[in-house]
């Protein structure tokens, strides 16, 4: 599957998340930026896709853009199937709880609730029962066994994150969308974080999509796509940090060129 | 670095608009109080000035009365002793004050002034009086003339040649409106009757003795002088010689004195002053809280711009900004607020007098209409409201300008309050010290029932909330714990994370709640003791009254005719009165025994009489010693608070001493009734002996049904025989303890206003505060937002906390209050306060209220949290 096929790409069961000439633009005149320029991408079903590129590509606007969080000047965004980019305040809140999980830089938990709480926090919101024995296994996935009943300012930074990666998963949602999710960590909890974000793909079946500028994070995918200017230009699969890097580089002696 | 800080208090000034209102609410409430009281002592100092307007005045010792009240003070000056100043030279007249109170029918055919209030007050006119000036018509020339005030006239509807109704002294006669009479001041409600000078004379003063004598100054020409245009001189030199003519006069006595005209104002206007000293400090206790919130909204909304602005500040640091120069910014802009609050304030102040005065003129309580605009009260409230902006802001301008430009690009959550043990500490010591001094009232009331401790209670009531003030931050956490348990777990998650968000900073919290605290304790503890005194009341009622009704007179004085013409009914089987007489009392004081002090005997006491068989045919009371049939036999009824204070003891003989004469008789019981507000009792004949009738008061009547009378025949019966005196009301048993009943609730009325202004207060307070903390936590509501929380849920929780937040300050409130008024039956049982009675029904609605002012509250915080997008929430200050 590539982004040439995708204009004929129908509902396919192995497709999660899919955008059809997705178009975000800010401001007007001669002010005009084409944060997202005509970009269309499918996201695969139990894979693990890292979004990559320099500032100001649109990376970050086109995972808010798939996640619901922004609106979109036109385009189609589809996440298991449901058109997002024409959903109504309520059906937005009712696709967030049962539809996608969140991952964010920073500030992730609620202060006032426990790591448990923060964790089982979007099923109490939906009003859903907690399936204790998937709780259980994510909670060890995480390693946060003896850390439930602590407060977020009791915990160290990747503890947090790791509390915000179990938060994303127990609700099963159809795909966790990690914005820098090790932007404000140390190298050793970065690890960490990026080895559950995998193996919940590799052991539990989840469909991830991260946002990074971290070619060693964005080497714990299966695949990872590249923005410049709100387009889409390169992608690989099965990246290793000197790969993307090789690519970055390429990139960035394009951009060169160009002007 | 000026013009930053103008720009943004310009941009912001909508954001502000709370912190205005705050401010304004505050100084209009010290403005009001201190003009309301302006105009209510100018008022007075009128009436003041204008019915004590000669140079020189003969007055009893150690007088009380402003003189102004008809019969106020001791009658112990013969008037005789007028006709020998009025010979001295430079006097145009020496008037004896012939007054006292009586009832003015109206042309609608009722009394003037019948509601209660001010006195329908009865002078006599004596053509060389200069104080009062006929306008219009003749004065009163006989007994069937009377002049009346213009204002009097109005109210009364009565013009000159109108013939209506007075009853003077208990009797009723038909007068003609001969002249009317200005009176140069408003007598704030008080009607004015002239009576021709020998009528008055035989009604108030028909043994020769009267209250005061006011002397007038002649100019050269032989005219009377008043004040304001009496000059010192004159009044001293005339003032000394009255005295020197008093001394040498064989009516001479040692219990009145002379004093000049200028003394006998200024303490009459002392005495005003002093009493509504203590109405304003009522009020301005309250324009302190109103001020105390107001400060705290003024702090949350500048801690609030200073968090929304802390990047701009940092730039500003970072660029070469000093501290200082921030700390102006962030000032400059609350001066800015004290300013407009301030001038908007005083305008509401003064708003909030012509409407106080309005209630009063509708309540035919008229206030002079000059509203003194001072500069005193101008610069008071513009201050006020400045310095409570400017100290307000202090704090958040202060962090703005300390923190580092680095630290203030990246802070992420509110600082972490911890208690300190100096609040702690401060707080423990005045709310213990505080219950210590309710608990000792209580324990020296039990074992002491003399012992008046309403003082110690007062101020450890006082202490007790001050403290819970303090230690309030300390207190929310577990309260709120308990009370946002059914919230937790009637909405789940929502009330957990609405209890979390209230515990997170509990000194903001108890200071959101502390304007509803203080009102509710007031509330709680007035409306204990006004059921607990009607409980009593009605308990007490219940038993003691035996008669079928009871009947009281709206002058407080019921006519002998009445008494005469009900008797004569033949509805009516028994017509017995209560009747009051002013008597001395003396008696040879028993030996001291342990030191202890016995109180001397009062120079006057007003002592009851009634019939025979009124003991207990028409009123029941189980006497503590001796018999009831004392008062058939010529002995004395005492009550026990009065024969503790005077150290008597059934037996005792006790010489009763009044103008007719003079018996000895034996106490021949002792009673404890606290319906029964006579301290002593004997029977109408053996008063009549000491007592003159023109003295004797009938104040109730006590009447039972003839065999075969029904209750309504009974009724119907009374009320056409005592139409014709006006003022009559006719009880049964439970319309007596409604009517006492609603006495009190009319005091409760006053307190439940002064409590809705504590709930506008407590409103704006919550509002600001949610609001402050919906933009603290924009972007966890946005996290929240993105894992899935609805809006109706964002609602919700926001709901939930500010009502957490109202039930804090309610429940604290409500405690306290109840705490205090439980000490009150122990401590005021000598005062009829016997059982406590805790009105749950009420204090349930009070937290309803409570309930409500938090949903109200929340939702403008709500509306503004639900409108933030969330991206945009999630993205703010990263």
């Amino acid at each position: 599957m590539t982004t040439a096929q995708l204009d004929t790409a129908q509902v396919d069961s192995s497709v999660i998340a899919s955008a059809r000439n997705l178009k975000k633009v800010y401001g007007r005149g001669s002010t005009t930026v084409h944060a997202l320029d005509d970009v269309s991408v499918d996201f695969e079903r139990g894979k693990f896709t890292a979004i990559m590129g320099p500032s100001g590509s649109g990376k970050s606007t086109l995972m808010h853009c798939m996640a619901g969080l922004d609106t979109v000047t036109s385009g189609e965004v589809l996440v298991n199937g449901e058109a997002v980019s024409s959903m109504s305040q309520r059906q937005l809140t009712k696709l967030r709880r049962t539809q996608l999980g969140f991952i964010f830089q920073s500030f992730n938990l609620v202060p006032t609730l426990s790591a448990e709480e923060n964790i089982t926090l979007p099923l109490d919101i939906a009003r859903q029962r907690v399936d204790r024995e998937f709780f259980n296994k994510v909670v060890q996935a995480v390693g946060l066994d003896n850390r439930l009943r602590h407060r977020p300012a009791e915990l160290s930074g990747g503890q947090q994150q790791r509390v915000a990666c179990a938060r994303a998963l127990v609700s099963k949602p159809s795909v966790v969308f990690a914005d820098e999710p090790t932007g404000n960590l140390d190298s050793t909890s970065s690890r960490e974080v990026l080895t559950f974000l995998r193996s919940s793909v590799d052991d539990l079946g989840q469909s991830v999509v991260m946002v990074t500028h971290d070619p060693v994070a964005a080497s714990y995918a299966h695949r990872v796509l590249f923005l410049a200017d709100g387009k889409i230009v390169k992608e690989i699969t099965e990246p290793t940090p000197d790969s993307i890097l090789t690519v970055l580089s390429q990139l960035t002696n394009a951009a060169g060129e160009k002007h | 670095m000026l013009r930053v800080a103008l720009r943004n208090a310009r941009a912001g000034l909508l954001k502000l608009a709370m912190s205005i209102i705050a401010v304004a609410l505050g100084t209009s409430f010290i403005v009001g109080t201190f003009a309301l009281r302006d105009v209510l002592s100018s008022t007075f100092n009128d009436i003041v000035d204008t019915g004590l307007n000669g140079a020189t005045y003969v007055r009893p010792n150690d007088a009380d009365a402003t003189g102004l009240e008809g019969g106020g003070g001791d009658r112990v000056i013969p008037a005789a002793l007028a006709q020998e100043i009025a010979p001295l030279d430079g006097v145009a007249a020496a008037i004896p004050d012939y007054s006292g109170t009586l009832v003015l029918v109206g042309s609608d055919g009722t009394a003037v002034g019948g509601g209660g209030g001010a006195p329908t007050l009865a002078f006599a006119y004596l053509a060389d009086d200069p104080s009062l000036r006929v306008t219009d018509g003749v004065g009163p020339a006989s007994a069937a003339d009377i002049a009346l005030d213009t204002g009097t006239a109005e109210s009364a509807g009565l013009a000159i040649g109108d013939e209506t109704t007075v009853i003077v002294a208990g009797q009723i006669r038909e007068v003609t409106v001969t002249g009317l009479v200005t009176f140069d001041a408003s007598l704030a409600g008080a009607s004015l009757v002239l009576l021709d000078g020998q009528t008055a004379m035989d009604t108030f003063a028909p043994d020769g003795m009267v209250s005061t004598i006011a002397v007038y100054a002649a100019d050269s020409a032989g005219n009377p002088v008043t004040y304001p245009d009496l000059d010192e001189d004159t009044e001293k030199s005339l003032t000394d010689a009255v005295r020197s003519t008093v001394a040498a006069s064989d009516l001479a006595g040692d219990d009145f004195e002379v004093v000049s005209g200028t003394t006998m104002r200024d303490d009459s206007q002392a005495q005003i002053d002093s009493m509504l000293g203590f109405l304003s400090t009522f009020l301005l206790v309250f324009a302190g809280i109103a001020l105390f919130v107001g400060g705290f909204v003024i702090a949350n909304t500048f801690a609030m711009t200073v968090r929304q602005k802390q990047r701009e500040f940092a730039m500003l640091r970072a660029i070469g900004a000093s501290p200082g120069q921030v700390f102006l910014t962030v000032t400059i802009q609350a001066v800015m607020v004290g300013i407009i609050g301030g001038a908007v304030g005083i305008a509401g102040g003064y708003g909030l007098v012509h409407a106080i005065r309005a209630v009063f003129n509708t309540m035919g309580m008229e206030l002079t209409d000059q509203i003194p605009v001072t500069v005193p009260i101008i610069a008071l409230g513009l201050a006020t409201g400045v310095l409570v902006s400017a100290i307000s802001a202090a704090i958040p301008a202060r962090r703005a300008a300390l923190t580092a430009p680095v630290e203030a690009m990246r802070e992420e959550a509110a600082p972490v309050l911890r208690p300190s043990w100096w609040r702690i500490g401060i707080g423990t010591v005045l709310a213990l010290g505080g219950a210590g001094m309710v608990t000792a009232s209580v324990v020296i009331a039990r074992n002491d029932d003399d012992a008046s401790m309403g003082a110690l209670l007062g101020y450890g009531a006082a202490l007790v909330i001050i403290g819970l003030l303090i230690l309030s931050p300390i207190l929310a956490k577990p309260v709120v714990h308990i009370t946002g348990a059914p919230f937790a777990a009637l909405f789940k998650p929502l009330g957990s994370l609405a209890r979390g968000n209230v515990i997170r900073n509990p000194k903001r919290t108890a200071n959101t709640a502390s304007a509803l605290m203080i009102g509710m304790a007031l509330v709680a503890a007035a409306s204990v003791l006004a059921s607990s005194v009607t409980l009593a009341m009605k308990a007490v009622v219940a038993e003691e009254l035996a008669a079928d009704v009871i009947v009281q007179s709206q002058s407080f004085e019921i006519s002998a005719d009445a008494v005469t013409d009900l008797n004569n009914l033949d509805e009516t089987a028994e017509v017995n009165s209560f009747v009051v007489a002013p008597v001395s009392l003396t008696w040879d004081a028993r030996e001291a025994t342990d030191g202890e002090e016995l109180t001397e005997p009062p120079a006057e006491l007003n002592v009851g009489g009634t019939e025979e068989n009124t003991f207990p045919d028409l009123w029941f009371t189980d006497p503590v010693a001796g018999d009831l049939a004392a008062v058939g036999n010529g002995e004395l009824v005492v009550q026990e608070s009065t024969a503790d204070t005077y150290g008597w003891e059934l037996g005792d003989t006790i010489t009763v001493t009044g103008s007719e004469g003079s018996v000895d008789a034996r106490i021949g019981a002792i009673i404890n009734s606290q319906a029964l507000g006579i301290p002593l009792l004997m029977s109408t004949d053996l008063l009549a002996d000491v007592a003159p009738a023109n003295e004797t008061v009938i104040v109730n009547l006590l009447i039972n049904a003839a065999d075969g009378v029904s209750d309504a025949q009974l009724r119907d019966a009374l009320a056409e025989a005592a139409k014709p005196y006006y003022v009559l009301s006719i009880y049964d048993q439970e319309e007596f303890t409604s009517m006492l009943a609603s006495q009190v609730n009319q005091i409760l009325t006053i307190l439940y206003a002064l409590l809705g202004l504590s709930i506008v207060i407590a409103v704006l307070g919550i509002v600001n505060t949610l609001a402050l903390s919906v933009i603290e936590r924009t972007r966890e509501i946005g996290l929240m937002r993105a894992v899935g929380l609805g809006k109706g849920q964002l609602t919700a929780t926001i709901m939930i906390e500010s009502v957490l937040t109202a039930l804090f300050g309610t429940l604290l409130g409500l405690g306290a209050g109840v705490a205090i008024a439980a000490a009150m039956p122990s401590v005021f049982a000598n005062q009829g306060f016997t059982e406590l009675s805790i009105p749950w029904g009420a204090l349930m609605s009070m937290v309803g209220l409570a309930v409500i002012v938090g949903v109200l509250a929340a939702v403008w915080p709500a509306w503004r949290a639900t409108r933030m997008p969330v991206l945009e929430a999630i993205a703010a200050v990263e």
